[in-house]
Order: C-alpha cells, then structure tokens, then sequence
C-alpha cells in the first residue's frame, strides 16, 4: 500500500485575496512507512493532510493511493483512518459505540461490531472502558479510544494530525508509544504532521520539512540531522537549533577553501561550489560546540550571557557581534555567567551554505575520514 | 456501480462534481425558504405604495404601477405618530427593565448561595405556563385599584410578565457559562464582589444581555394582547392596537394599515442586521 | 492636573470605593441582585396567577367588587360545557399543528444556514426577520394576503392554475385552521431556528470529518452526529412552542376572532370570551386554572417520557 501526492496545490481565496497554502508538492511514501509532515504552524502540512484525506479539495494536482487515482472520491469512499489534534470522539456515544462506528456504517450488524470493538478494546488496554462517555474519560483513555476506532477497521493508510500535541509530556511518551506499536501491527503506511521536531526525528522512518507550502527536505531522521538540504532544515531539525555565523569566502586553492567569520579564518576542504568574496553561512550544531573560559584558546571571545541545565547536559549562551551562539558540549565546571569566554569548535563539524539560496555546499567530515587528533578534541 | 440507471450515473461523477451540484441544490432550495419569508414583507410594502382605489382591481401587478405616497399621507394623518411615540416609550421600558431584572436576578441565581432557589427556578418555569390573556384579567383589575391602568408605567411593568422569566432563566444559565476564576481574580486584587461584578462579570455577560435584550424588545414591539386590555384610551394607544383603526365598519383600509404597518417594522430590520451575531452566541452560551 | 482636581478625583474614588463596599455587603448585594427580578416577578406573575387560582372559586363579575363564594360551581359548568372540550381539542390541533410545522421547518431552515455559502450575513439576517415582525402586523398582512376577493395568494394560485377559484382561507370552515397554522407558524419557525443554529455551531466539525474518514455518508453523519446532539434542544424547543402555542391569543384573535364558526375558537379566546363578552371573570380564572393545570401534568408527563439522558459532553 503507498499513497503518492503529485504536484499538490492548493489556495484558499479570503475575499480579494488570495492565500497559497500547499505550492505544488510532491511526495512519495512507501508500503508501511512512518512518514511525518513536520514544519512550523501555517507551513501547509495539515492542508496537504487534508488534502490526502479528502476533507480539501486540491485546487491542482493528484492522490494516489495504491496506485488508484482518489482526487476525485469522496472522503468516505477512501478508506483511509484518521485522528485528529482535538481527539474528535462523539460526544453522545460511548465508547463502544465510538469504536464500532465505522463498522456500523459499513453496514455490519450489531453483535459482530461489537465483537471486533471489544477486540480492539482490549488491545488498546481499555476493556474497562466500554460503557463510558468520552467525557468522562482522561485524556490517555481518550487518545486509546480514538486509536482503537481507527484500527477497528481495515483502513487502507493512517492519517494523523497533531494528536499528541494537546497532551502533557508523560502521556506523548506513552501514547507515541501506542501509535507505533499499532503502525508496526498494522503494516500500512502512516502519514503523520506535527510542528514538533523532536517527536518527526524520533518516531518518523522518513521526514518532509515543510515551509510556506513548500518541501524544503525530506529524508530519514540522520539524513536531515547530519546533511541538511538547506538552512531552512538545518535549523528546524535539532533542538537547540543550530548555530549560523556569517562569513565571507576569502581564498579558495589546493581543494581548500578559506572562510572569514568575525575575523577569524577557516579552512575548509573544498573543491567547488564557491567562488571568492561569496558570502555563506557557517552552521555549527551546538552539539559540537564547547565554551572555555580562557578566551585565548577558542574561535571566538564573547560574554557568556546565560548558562542553564538542559537534562543531562548545560547549556551555554555566548553574545557574540552579530547574535549568539549556543553550546551543549560543555567541558569545563567553573563557568560564570557575564564572565568573557571564548567559543570552541572543531571545522571538521562546519556546515557551509550559500549566503544567498541557503542551500547547503558541505557537510562535516565523517568521522572516518577524519584524523586521530581530530577525534581525540 | 453501472452507468445505466440515473442514480448509477450520478455516482460515476466525480466527487468534487456531485458536491457542487448537491450544494446549489441546497442553495435553491434556500432560496425558495427566503422568498417564502420575504414575500409577504415585500406584500405589505408594496401594497403601501399602490394607490388605494386600485388595490381592489384584480389582477394586482406584482410590481406596483404608479406607486403613490397616498397611504402615507392618510396615516400621518392619525394619531400613528403619538402611537409611534408611545411604542418606543414602552418598548424601551419593557427592554430596559427585562434586561437589568433579568441580569442582576440571573447573577444572584449563578453566583450567590440563595436557599431555595431551585424551587424558584421551577416556579418561574411553571409560571411561564399560565396563560398570558389570562394574566391581562388580574392585572386589569389590580392595575385599576392601584391607579396604573391605562398608563404607559402601568403596562410596561405588565408586559414584562411576558418577557421577565425566560429572560431570567437564560441570564442565569449564561453566567453559568462565565468562569468564576475571572472574578475571583478580581477579588484576589482587592475588588470587593460588587465590584467584581460590576468591573468584570458584567462586561462578560454582554452578549447574554443583548440577547436578551433583543428577546423582549421582540416581543414588547409586537405587543398586542396586554396593551389591547390596559390601555383602554387611545392617546394612550400603541401602534399594534392604532392598526385597529384603520379598519371600519363596512371596510378595511388596507393601503393605510400596510403603510402603518411598514412604518412599525422597517426600523426592526436594522437590530437584527446588525446583532444577528449576538443573538446566535448568546442562545448558544445558553446551552438549551 | 491642578493639585485641586486630582483631589476632587482621589475624593470621588473614595466615594466610589465606599459606595461598592457598601454595596458589597451580602445581604445588600443579594438584595440588589436577585431583590428587583424577584419582586417583579411576583407582582406581575405570582399576584395574577394566584388572584385567577383564587377567583375560580368565586362568583366575580366584571364591575362589582365583591366575590361570592361558589366553590366548585364554576368548573362544574365548565366541564359540562362541550365548547370547553371542543376548545381545547382546538388548542391541542393548534399547537400540536404548528409546533410540529416549526420544529421540522425551523431545523430544516437551520441546517440550510449552517452551511457555507455567499452573502451569509445578510442571508441569515433575512432569516431572522419574521421574529421581528409584529403578530398584528402578520395577522393584518396575512389577511390582506389571503383575501377571499383581492388576496395576492388567490391570484397567483388561480393565475398558475393551481386552484379553480378564490378561496377563503381565514374564513372557509375547513380551511381556516390549517391557515391559521401555517400563518403563524411563518412567524416563530425562526425561534426554532435561532436555537437549533446556536446548537449546530456548537459541535465541533472534526467529530464530523472524523465520522466522514471512517466511511460515513452524508445520511449517516446527519442520523448519527446531527440528530442525536440536536435531541437536546429539540427537547426544549417543543416545551417552550408548545407551552407558547398552546396559550396563543393575539395572531388568532386578530385572523378570525375564533371562527368561522367556532371553527378556530381555542381556549384561549374562550376564556377571553367567558370574561369579556360574559363579564364572568370567576368562570374565566376557573377556564386559566384548568389549562394551566393541564399544561403542568402534561410537561411532567413529556419530562417524564421524553428528557433525553443527560447530555454528556466533552469541553
């Protein structure tokens, strides 16, 4: 089973105005793939959704789903499942009846929808729950019940818009839990939208980062972590996001190349892609990135502005003249706020991208690659 | 699914096909519910302007030919404007005291620990049972013995008999609707409760008070049987009950009683253009 | 800000603190909000309500004050009198008549709305017009309309060969309730609108999508999403028309005065009849007493079969 979106458009005219929310995508995704639309609110994930659920019209473009052309079924004649932001279990049914639904409107009869919707039931844990309006329900039995009403039936793709994003950290851990399991169970394609980054890299087989209608990336979790497409990805991807500083290409020869930043020089190898005096952006992920509180030994000097615990780690906020960089692999212990640091990174772990597209020239050396006193940093 | 039957032929089109096609279907069918509505205002209008001696030369066109201000002329001749004037009196006193009743007894009932005050919301329900010609029988008699028959005071307290509960009843429920966090924050900055209630309850209400505001002024504009028995002189008239005198013995002065009747409704129209909004959200706060 | 004026504004925000403690007090502050509805209550609805119970146990004429006790007398001739019964029975057709008329045509009319369409605004606020309209103004409109000899109806209805003739709606035996019905009903179909649309915006429309991904036709959503959250509403609607129907005066009154003869006579204008055209007002509060009563055991009897199962609801 695939679903195949071919140059999807879509606009919605508000009086005189009109407004392009999906701008001519495509987008392939294969039988039993976990593939998530991520991208900031308004970038046209959930419209493409939508799209694909039929609850959109395309203004231009074509849906596949197993290779049968459903631009122009209705949305009940698709045979697609669904779950909503909102959870979206009729309010005057209970949850059995909300779990049998769609069996009921295919017509079977009563006992045996009822035998399934028990089955499914208990396979989401909720046996106790049968009789129970959605009302009375918590939010975790809720999020069960609807992903029970969606597996009750054979549907032929799971859509999912932005069901977790109403629910506390502890329950997203569990109910992501479930949604995978029942992926894994169920060996259909699942497309799924969210806005957040973390939740596409952790649970997603393949990502489409999405922007102003656009795709700006789509890959496996590492493609868009480690090779960014684009800044546009390569900020989006990776909390805390990373690290631009703008530059200047000031020599290129011998496959090198030699970027200024702030006055400091690096040395890139490099064969082609920039010219001299082209302006680029250095990307470095704060992953990488270690503040020392000798300001002669680092890249750049700054203030460290803020220092706070992230989890396991610190994380460190250093001015420097055109912003601030962030730095997560922080060594030493004695650190000071509003003391002058200096910024420490390794230019094997530099992305380089055009100044103008945003579009990426390179990617860190692999580790392979890389000499024994690189790695020993 | 085959081609051959209409229905069949009818599923083959594409979804986006038939969705536009059911939708102007809806559409028509709409229409037809508007002309239904507005057909007979367009009557009353139009036959305000058709000059009086043709309005008995059947066929009627349904456009008026030489369209006259006759009619007009003959009613501002009457006493419509006293009539007219004294409507607007007793509607904005029948609205005035409905909604201020109505919204202070609304929020005591939602907020304020009151005994019994499940036993009298039932009364004011069952209340509402009791017919209203049959309160006007009482009322006359009372009204006359405490001096207020026949006066505009008099019948606005009395036409509130009619607008007063089910005001109250949505008042009440539409507070419900209102969280309480939002005065107790108030009373946690230093207002005192009358003042939260003052400063931040009652802004919150506002659409509830203008539903139930435009309620009552629907039904004190349009009053008839509870005027028709207290008012008993016709200076004191409203103008539902100055349509009456248009009407003679031996005829009916139809064009006359269109042109009044146009001068009664036209000024309506504009209230419900313009707070349709509110009226929607405040019977949905209302939760009935 | 002179030194002098921003004292006169601290003075007055004292006086303004002052009066809201005062006014604060409990039984004040209970007193200025439940007092006025209370007391308005009672003297226009409690007072007359109980004058009528009282008074149906007495001989009351129109112009002499004094009350003759008669006990049971008055409804003793009621229920003997088969114009009460025949009232009634009109009553009931009326109301059951058009309330049915408003609940299925003002629904209808609802769900139409709910859609999206141009011109919403001004489509909705066409809608809502009849409310607005004067049940005397409809009633004289409504007459003018349906005249037997000059009525627009009766022409366009001869002129497309609909009927042979002219006919007399408000005055033909047969054809006189029906039209009553029908006039009146144009006129608070939109009450049943108002409240059925209020409801409808109320439900989320991803339980729609929802039931719509999962297979369900059109015919499906209405039956298994739009009626069963409608229940609730309907259940109220039919009350309050009812009890509104059932007590009607003024648009009958106007349309035919109860005939033709007696044909649309409901109970009401036989108990205004009963107290204004035979000054009998003990008899009349008896007639108001035994509606009302009626109109009560009904209600509990329609609480006690018909109320929908509390309403679960997830916000």
């Amino acid at each position: 089973m695939t679903i195949v979106v071919n140059s999807l458009r879509k606009t919605y005219t508000a009086g005189a105005t009109e407004h392009l929310a999906v701008d001519g995508i495509d987008l392939e995704i294969g039988p039993d793939e976990f593939f998530t639309l991520v991208g900031p609110s308004g970038c046209g994930k959930s419209t493409t959704l939508r799209c694909i659920a039929g609850l959109e019209t395309p203004t231009s473009g074509q849906i596949l789903v197993d290779d049968e052309d459903v631009t122009d079924t209705a949305p009940n004649k698709r045979g697609l499942a669904m779950m909503f932001q909102d959870i979206a279990l009729y309010p005057h049914m209970n949850v059995i009846d909300n779990i049998a639904y769609p069996l009921k409107v295919r017509g079977i009869d009563k006992e045996e929808r009822y035998e399934r919707a028990r089955e499914v039931a208990d396979l989401m844990q909720i046996p106790e729950l049968l009789k129970k309006y959605p009302g009375e329900l918590s939010g975790g039995q809720r999020q069960r019940t609807a992903i029970a009403r969606t597996i009750v039936y054979d549907p032929r793709a799971f859509l999912m818009d932005e069901p977790l994003s109403d629910l506390d950290a502890q329950l997203k851990v569990e109910i992501r839990k479930e949604i995978q399991r029942v992926h894994e169970r169920a060996e259909k394609p699942t497309v799924y939208v969210t806005h957040d980054q973390s939740e596409a890299l952790s649970m997603s087989d393949r990502i489409a980062v999405m922007n102003d209608g656009n795709i700006m990336g789509v890959g496996t979790p590492d493609e868009l972590y480690e090779e960014p497409e684009n800044t546009f990805v390569a900020g989006f991807i990776g909390n805390p996001s990373m690290n631009f500083i703008p530059g200047t290409v000031t020599d290129r020869s011998n496959g090198l190349v030699t970027v200024e930043a702030y006055g400091e020089e690096f040395e890139l190898e490099l064969t082609d892609g920039v010219q001299e005096d082209d302006a680029v952006e250095i990307g470095i992920r704060p992953e990488r990135v270690n503040v020392v509180s000798d300001t002669e030994a680092g890249r750049f000097t700054g203030r460290l502005e803020l220092i706070e615990r992230v989890g396991d780690r610190r994380l460190a906020t250093v001015d420097v003249p055109d912003g601030e960089i962030r730095a997560l692999n922080l060594r030493e212990r004695g650190l000071q706020q509003g003391e002058d640091v200096s910024v420490v990174f390794d230019t094997n772990d530099i992305h380089l991208f055009d100044g103008k597209t945003g579009d990426a020239i390179k990617h860190p050396v692999t580790y392979s690659k890389r000499g024994e006193a690189a790695q020993l940093d | 699914m085959s081609a051959d039957t209409p229905i069949g032929y009818w599923y083959q089109l594409p979804y986006q096909t038939r969705k536009k096609v059911y939708n102007w279907l809806l559409n028509l069918v709409l229409a037809v519910g508007l002309v239904i509505v507005l057909f007979p205002i367009y009557w009353m209008l139009a036959t305000s302007f058709i000059p009086p001696e043709q309005l008995f030369s059947v066929p009627n066109p349904l456009v008026p030919t030489n369209a006259t201000l006759e009619s007009y002329v003959a009613v501002l001749e009457t006493d419509v404007l006293l009539w007219y004037k004294n409507t607007v009196i007793f509607a904005a006193g029948v609205v005035t005291l409905t909604t201020v009743a109505a919204t202070l007894g609304g929020y005591g009932l939602a907020r304020l620990d009151i005994p019994y005050k499940k036993t009298f919301a039932r009364v004011i329900l069952f209340g509402y049972m009791f017919p209203p010609i049959l309160l006007s029988i009482p009322m006359f008699i009372f009204w006359r013995q405490i001096g207020i028959i026949n006066s505009l005071p008099g019948v606005i307290l009395a036409q509130t008999a009619t607008t007063l509960p089910f005001s109250l009843w949505l008042m009440w429920q539409f507070f419900q609707t209102v969280p309480y966090s939002y005065e107790e924050s108030a009373r946690v900055i230093g207002c005192s409760r009358f003042q939260a209630f003052y400063e931040v309850a009652l802004p919150l209400a506002k659409p509830g008070m203008i539903a139930v505001s435009i309620f009552s002024f629907a039904i004190a504009w349009g009053a008839y049987t509870i005027p028709t028995i207290l008012l008993t002189s016709n200076s004191k008239w409203v103008l539902t009950l100055g349509l009456y005198s248009f009407t003679q013995a031996e005829s009916v002065l139809w064009g006359q009683i269109m042109a009044a009747s146009t001068l009664l409704v036209l000024p309506t129209f504009f209230f419900v253009y313009y707070l349709q909004k509110y009226i929607l959200r405040g019977f949905r706060a209302t939760r009935i | 800000m002179s030194l002098r004026e921003s004292l006169a504004t601290d003075q007055l925000h004292r006086y303004r603190r002052g009066l809201f403690e005062s006014l604060s007090k409990r039984w004040v502050f209970v007193g200025l909000t439940v007092v006025p509805a209370l007391a308005v209550f009672t003297f226009v609805n409690l007072f007359p309500m109980l004058w009528a119970l009282a008074a149906s146990f007495f001989e009351v004429g129109a112009l002499q004050p004094e009350w003759n006790w008669v006990g049971l007398e008055n409804f003793r001739i009621i229920v003997n009198d088969d114009r009460f019964w025949s009232s009634l029975s009109r009553s009931i057709v009326f109301a059951v008549g058009s309330v049915g008329l408003q609940v299925v045509a003002g629904t209808a009319l609802a769900l139409l709305l709910n859609r999206s369409f141009s011109f919403k605004r001004g489509v909705r606020a066409i809608a809502l017009l009849p409310y607005i309209v004067p049940s005397a103004v409809l009633s004289f409109v409504a007459l003018w309309m349906g005249n037997s000899r000059y009525g627009i109806i009766n022409q366009i209805l001869v002129q497309t060969g609909l009927t042979q003739e002219y006919l007399a709606w408000y005055g033909s035996l047969n054809l006189a309730m029906p039209s009553v019905i029908v006039t009146s009903s144009w006129k608070f179909t939109i009450f049943v609108t108002i409240i059925v649309l209020a409801r409808l915006q109320s439900i989320p429309p991803s339980i729609y999508e929802a039931a719509t991904i999962s297979g369900a036709s059109k015919l499906d959503r209405f039956r298994d999403i739009t009626l069963p959250n409608l229940k609730g509403v309907l259940f109220i609607v039919v009350l309050l028309r009812g009890v509104w129907m059932f007590n009607k005066f003024d648009i009958i009154y106007i349309l035919t005065n109860g005939g033709p003869q007696n044909r649309t006579m409901i109970a009401s204008i036989y108990a205004y009849r009963t107290a204004f055209s035979d000054f009998n007002l003990g008899r009349a509060a008896a007639v108001s007493t035994l509606l009302f009563v009626l109109l009560v055991g009904a209600a509990i009897v329609y609480f006690h079969y018909f109320e929908p199962s509390q309403e679960v609801r997830v916000e």
